[in-house]
């Protein structure tokens, strides 16, 4: 079906096109701006005024849990203008086979596989990761259970490097943090919570970087948590050109702080935690000195039974996809970031350390989009939530604006 | 935390001292004293809480803590269930709050809790019906109310009502301790002089000064210089994973509380310690047992304090009841 999309406001950063116009899509890909190309007859014409034409979103960090909420995460992710997901490699069952990722894939054949680094995830034996690159998977990760063996890390490295693969890291020392569920800081130590110190992130990524340095594995550290990271992270880069690195951060730490555990919400039970005011400061900036290159909602939907407990025993976690966008625009609004920079960092950014054509608005390109209204304010609530998860501390939040459509490879999914 | 006052402002819960306010402590303190008898010193028993039932539910082991809620609730004519939640049903995978449920179901109006994890307390107060109280004897590391709140009974029977003119130390695990952080928050709000705190760095919470605003002293003799009151605290071996001190008595050899540190502080200072205490770990059992230690009447003054707890949540679930404080 061809389509084109009238009179929104494109914007991409990418092609850094920002400007009222009409885009053309045939066969699933974008055919053109403006003036319709030669030949080109839209079957259907979608009046967008006053709306903005996205590239559609590459949520990098994603846990899709259960077989039976799949479809439903997938629909709240579309719903939430996020065209690219990336399944993280933590679930039943883990994805540390071939079969596994095609099992996934079979069901869901848009999504972006990260394979497990290494069998069960248990950080002893390798995963056959060039069967897993085969069968699909974009990364491979040991998601959130890190390796605490540095001989084996360095082994994982040297073999990722031989194919090239993308490791995904979320650094972690859980030496340094045994029992902790809250940052080290005022309010743990108020609230009498364990504490996880920020060195259990700071230790393990600059670890990590000096394996990254001597193996030439290339990765991308999903969530930065402390100002700590940043500096350590861009201290490495410049003075080591072989650290072939990239870094994210996710949503959530761009928002909130230890502050917002004062009162045991066990919705802002998350790991890494939510640090300090300086910390997110530190993580804004970053993304505007381009230190930090992507944001991702580190989706993790729970069930309520999940969260009904006391905080500690809560489990971690952040139900964001349907949230991502808005507090995108919501960030855009509140701080010093352009909309157009936040943008990159869930668009261009993660396109091009997935190394995929997406992620833009340009000819030729598959027509992932979104259509976001500015102007549609509403306010985060168990029912606005088309995730199965409703573990967010954003409820009850008023939110600038909303996605109200989606288009994957041309077509309108929501 | 406003789950604990009742839209009049009187105490539906006792959860923290955080968030409350000098009126509220005092009123506990001031009900705490009605309750004993003039001439003898005994406390009195009375029909408060006739026809309730207050459910003990201690997840974690305690004796000293347990028994004088219970002697409280029977004080105030309260029937009294004691759950050793440790061996029940919880430990059969029924969920915190299945089993709350279902003790409501039992119609009991008041819950005593002591859970291992911070924040345990305040999760039931949320899950409970209007008009049932939720009262926290022990959290995790999080706060110990009435535990502070007869340690203030103790301090202004002893040294007067007047606060600001005291010097407090807390010495000790101050890091795993439940009492020092409600002790603290009491302390301020009753306007004590000055709060300090003497323990090595592995036995205190990140940023304790700025977390607490208390002074910190890793020097028992510089901390207990001119020290009013000493709050001697148990040593939580139970709760320190890690190597948080040396083998052996050095814990002992640079903050036990002995016959030469006292020496430091004020004569005639008072010696408080929560219990249960380790005699020769953290105070020298002749400073446990001399004229300035009240380590036992701060277990009597627990039965007092408890019952004035109960009383004036009681009093809370009255609809009728005017007036933010008692």
């Amino acid at each position: 079906m061809n389509l084109t999309f009238q009179g929104g406001r494109v914007i991409c950063p990418a092609t850094e096109r920002d400007e009222v116009t009409d885009c053309h899509v045939a066969e699933g890909k974008i055919v053109g701006f403006g003036k319709p190309p030669v030949g080109f007859i839209a079957d259907r014409t979608i009046a967008i005024h006053n709306q903005w034409l996205l590239p559609g979103l590459i949520d990098l960090g994603v846990r899709l849990p259960q077989k039976s909420t799949l479809a439903q995460e997938l629909t709240a992710a579309a719903k939430g203008g996020i065209t690219t997901v990336c399944c993280l490699p933590d679930r039943m069952p883990c994805l540390d086979t071939p079969s596994q990722v095609h099992a996934l894939l079979e069901e869901a054949p848009n999504i972006y596989a990260i394979g497990a680094l290494t069998h069960q995830l248990a950080g002893i034996q390798l995963a056959d990761l060039v069967a897993l690159q085969s069968a699909g998977c974009v990364a491979v990760s040991n998601a959130q259970s890190p390796l605490t063996d540095p001989h084996i890390l360095r082994q994982c490295y040297q073999y990722a490097a031989t194919f090239d693969l993308l490791v995904i890291i979320y650094p972690e020392d859980c030496r340094l943090n045994p029992r902790g569920v809250a940052h080290e800081g005022i309010i743990s130590a108020r609230l009498g919570l364990p504490p996880i110190p920020q060195s259990a992130e700071t230790i393990a990524l600059a670890q990590h970087l000096l394996l990254l340095e001597e193996t030439g594995a290339r990765a991308h550290f999903a969530n930065l948590s402390c100002a700590r990271s940043v500096d350590i992270f861009s201290q490495s880069l410049p003075a080591h050109k072989k650290v072939r690195a990239t870094a994210g951060v996710s949503m959530n730490h761009l928002w909130l702080t230890e502050m917002d555990v004062a009162d045991f919400n066990p919705n802002c039970h998350v790991r890494p935690p939510l640090r300090t005011d300086l910390d997110r400061f530190a993580l804004r900036e970053a993304i505007r000195t381009g230190t930090i290159t992507t944001i991702s909602s580190d989706h993790h939907p729970l069930e309520a039974t999940a969260k009904l407990a006391p905080f500690g025993e809560t489990k971690p976690g952040i139900s964001g996809i349907d949230t991502l966008l808005s507090l995108a625009h919501h960030l855009s609004n509140e701080t010093e970031l352009s909309f157009t920079e936040i943008l990159r960092a869930m668009t261009q950014a993660p396109a091009d350390i997935l190394q995929q054509p997406v992620g833009r608005l340009e000819v030729d390109a598959p027509a992932d989009l979104c259509v976001y209204n500015p102007e549609a304010p509403w306010t985060v609530t168990p029912q606005s939530l088309h995730s199965s998860g409703h573990n967010t501390p954003f409820l009850g939040w008023e939110l600038p604006g909303r996605t109200t459509m989606t288009c994957v490879n041309g077509k309108i999914i929501t | 935390m406003d789950i604990q006052l009742a839209p009049n402002g009187r105490l539906q819960h006792f959860l923290t001292i955080e968030g409350l306010s000098p009126k509220h402590l005092i009123a506990i303190l001031d009900r705490a004293e009605s309750y004993f008898d003039e001439k003898t010193g005994f406390i009195q028993p009375q029909k408060d809480l006739e026809g309730k039932t207050v459910a003990n539910l201690f997840f974690e082991a305690s004796t000293r803590t347990r028994s004088t809620f219970e002697l409280a609730a029977k004080k105030l004519s309260a029937n009294v269930l004691n759950l050793n939640m440790s061996t029940s049903s919880t430990s059969k995978g029924e969920s915190l709050r299945d089993t709350i449920r279902n003790l409501e179901a039992m119609q009991c109006e008041f819950f005593v809790i002591r859970h291992g994890s911070a924040g345990a307390a305040q999760f039931i107060a949320e899950q409970v019906r209007s008009g049932v109280g939720v009262i926290n004897a022990g959290d995790g590391c999080h706060a110990h109310p009435t535990q502070a709140m007869l340690d203030m009974y103790t301090i202004r029977k002893h040294r007067g009502p007047d606060f600001s003119r005291l010097t407090v130390a807390i010495i000790g695990d101050i890091l795993h301790s439940r009492v020092a952080r409600s002790q603290i928050q009491a302390l301020h709000l009753l306007g004590a002089g000055e709060i300090r705190v003497i323990a090595p760095k592995t036995l205190l919470p990140a940023q304790t000064e700025a977390a607490f605003g208390v002074r910190v002293f890793h020097d028992l003799e510089e901390g207990l210089q001119n020290v009013d009151v000493m709050m001697v605290l148990r040593l939580q071996r139970e709760r320190m994973h890690g190597t948080l001190l040396p083998e052996g008595n050095a814990f002992y050899r640079q903050y036990g509380i002995t016959e030469r540190s006292i020496s430091f502080a004020k004569p005639n200072a008072l010696i408080m310690h929560p219990g249960p205490i380790n005699q020769g770990i953290e105070i020298q059992s002749e400073v446990a047992d001399s004229p300035n230690a009240v380590i036992l009447d701060q277990v009597t003054n627990g039965i007092a304090i408890r019952m004035a707890v109960l009383s004036l949540i009681q009093e809370a679930q009255q609809p009728h009841q005017r007036g933010p404080f008692a």
